[in-house]
């Protein structure tokens, strides 16, 4: 990751771990602790105003909160879980509108700087995802059901189960919340690093750089910069869908009954 | 609610057990895949650590693919 | 979970930040805590009532439909028990126009058969007194010609015989002025 550019002009340092590791503003309180309040205040507040004076025919804000309510409980709660989908359409949408904002600061001028490419909050998302459709599995089927759905493939001879029984153990049970929390930090974490670096290679083209080439082509790594810009808006809405939609899926895969 | 319910009932695609709804069903086969891969891989260079021996980390690898492809066929494709 | 691993120049980025994970979960909590009490029910519940006011709709228009239905069946079978009753009164008016007109009929021809008994009444006695003062008068005329081929023209064969024709031939026009008065005299 620290030497993503191929050949830095000489003074250049290219962006890495370090830039990171952001310097706590008071305390221990650091910039994405701020974003991760104002992520929770942005989303009540914007929510609140939505359902200040609900009607059957929405105003503008009733009715970008309910389409946003619909997706998640129409699009992924309804298809994923299946019909008893209701109770878990508040969790859905609480998490995917805190990740959306929370991706979202990584673009938004000013803030820059997405909370989830510090990887502890998706672990502890993931973690709380897992206890999650763990226990509704648990309670659905029972601890042995739930390990039977997780891990006892059906209809293969018993020496078969001895290899596959582990692989689904470690993949449904262990791996999934890993994968689950790894697949937001990456994303996020190798987003802003993109960023970074066209912003301030570009800012070294123009003001450090000993080269007038060097000079000239900066506009292009700011070029670039913005074009990944709007490539990680897409990316972070992505990411927000898919961490919900995955978190739905496990949930309505330990709820599936036996046919 | 319950008139939502019931009208979903329908909608709920029937599924086997432990089988993950399509848009999903990528992610969870990727990570069966990874999951082999990493389990007979690790046994295998445990093995080889263990006894000092060299192969069997290679076989591990293969065994796991092969084995988590059967797995993906069982859960996806067969039922 | 591991603390911060900041090693002397290499940093983890894959180490989580406690205090992140603190904050993160409360906020999160926080979170879904006021969105589940205050704005999803709001959501559930606005969702619930357009439902339903669709599906309320659709009711009260079916009720509405079956309202019409069972009026439109109603008038039709007023309709019907008016046409029945037009059809009877008018039968019934026939039927009494009929019988009136047979009455009528029937009075019409006794009355022309009384007047035709009278006509033949009357010709009959008419008849009946001409015949009488036909005879009458035969016997008068006859004793008038008696006496004139008596007293006068006995002698002359011709004269004689015209008088017994001028006689006959007053008598016939006498006779038939007498017998059809209404053909006219001649």
């Amino acid at each position: 990751m620290t030497t993503m550019a191929t050949a830095p002009a000489p003074g250049f340092e290219s962006p890495g771990v370090e830039d990171f590791q952001l310097p706590p503003i008071f305390g221990p309180v650091t910039k994405p602790v701020l974003e991760l309040v104002l992520a929770a205040i942005i989303v009540v507040v914007l929510f609140r105003l939505a359902v200040r004076k609900p009607q059957l025919v929405p105003g503008k804000m009733q009715f970008m909160g309910e389409s946003f309510h619909g997706i998640v409980r129409n699009s992924i709660a309804k298809d994923m879980i299946g019909k008893a989908f209701l109770g878990y359409v508040p969790f859905l949408t609480a998490l995917f509108a805190f990740i959306l904002v929370n991706n979202l600061f990584g673009i938004i001028p000013f803030i820059q700087f997405p909370t989830f490419a510090h990887p502890g909050v998706p672990y502890a998302l993931a973690l709380v995802v897992w206890v999650v459709y763990t226990w509704v599995g648990i309670r659905h089927h029972g601890l042995g059901g739930y390990i039977r759905i997780s891990t006892w493939p059906p209809d293969v001879p018993w020496w078969v189960r001895i290899i596959l029984t582990p692989i689904e153990f470690l993949s449904n049970i262990i791996l999934r919340p890993v994968t689950l929390s790894l697949r937001l930090f990456g994303n996020m974490f190798a987003g802003h690093l993109l960023l970074l670096l066209f912003i301030l290679g570009g800012e070294y083209m123009l003001f450090t750089a000993d080269s007038i080439l060097l000079k000239i082509l900066s506009p292009f790594a700011f070029l670039m910069g913005i074009v990944f810009t709007f490539f990680e808006a897409f990316i972070q809405v992505v990411q927000a869908y898919i961490f919900v939609m995955l978190t739905a899926s496990y949930i309505g895969t330990v709820l599936a009954d036996d046919h | 609610m319950e008139q939502e319910k019931s009208r979903d009932a329908g909608g709920a695609p029937g599924r086997k057990t432990g089988e993950a709804p399509p848009p999903a069903e990528a992610w969870t086969a990727l990570s069966h895949l990874l999951s082999g891969i990493l389990l007979f891989g690790g046994i295998g260079w445990a093995v080889d650590a263990l006894f000092h021996l060299r192969g069997f980390v290679v076989a591990g690898l293969l065994i796991g693919a092969a084995a988590s492809m059967y797995l993906i066929y069982l859960r996806y494709v067969k039922s | 979970m591991n603390t911060y691993l900041l090693a002397a120049d290499e940093v983890n980025p894959l180490a989580p930040h406690p205090v992140e994970i603190i904050v993160g979960l409360i906020a999160f909590g926080l979170l879904l805590w006021v969105l589940a009490k205050t704005v999803f029910p709001q959501f559930e519940k606005i969702y619930a009532e357009r439902t339903d006011k669709i599906e309320g709709g659709l009711k009260r228009a079916e009720e509405a439909q079956a309202e019409a239905n069972r009026l439109k069946q109603e008038y039709q079978e007023q309709l019907d028990g008016l046409r029945a009753e037009a059809a009877r009164i008018r039968d019934d008016a026939r039927a009494e126009g009929q019988q009136i007109k047979a009455e009528l009929r029937a009075e019409a021809e006794s009355e022309a058969a009384r007047i035709r008994a009278r006509a033949e009444e009357q010709i009959s006695a008419q008849r009946e007194s001409a015949v009488r003062s036909l005879r009458g008068e035969i016997g008068g005329l006859s004793s008038q010609l008696a006496e004139r081929i008596i007293g006068s023209e006995l002698s002359d064969p011709a004269r004689r015989a015209a008088t017994v024709d001028s006689f006959l031939a007053e008598l016939d026009g006498l006779g038939s002025r007498q017998v059809a008065p209404t053909a006219g005299a001649n």
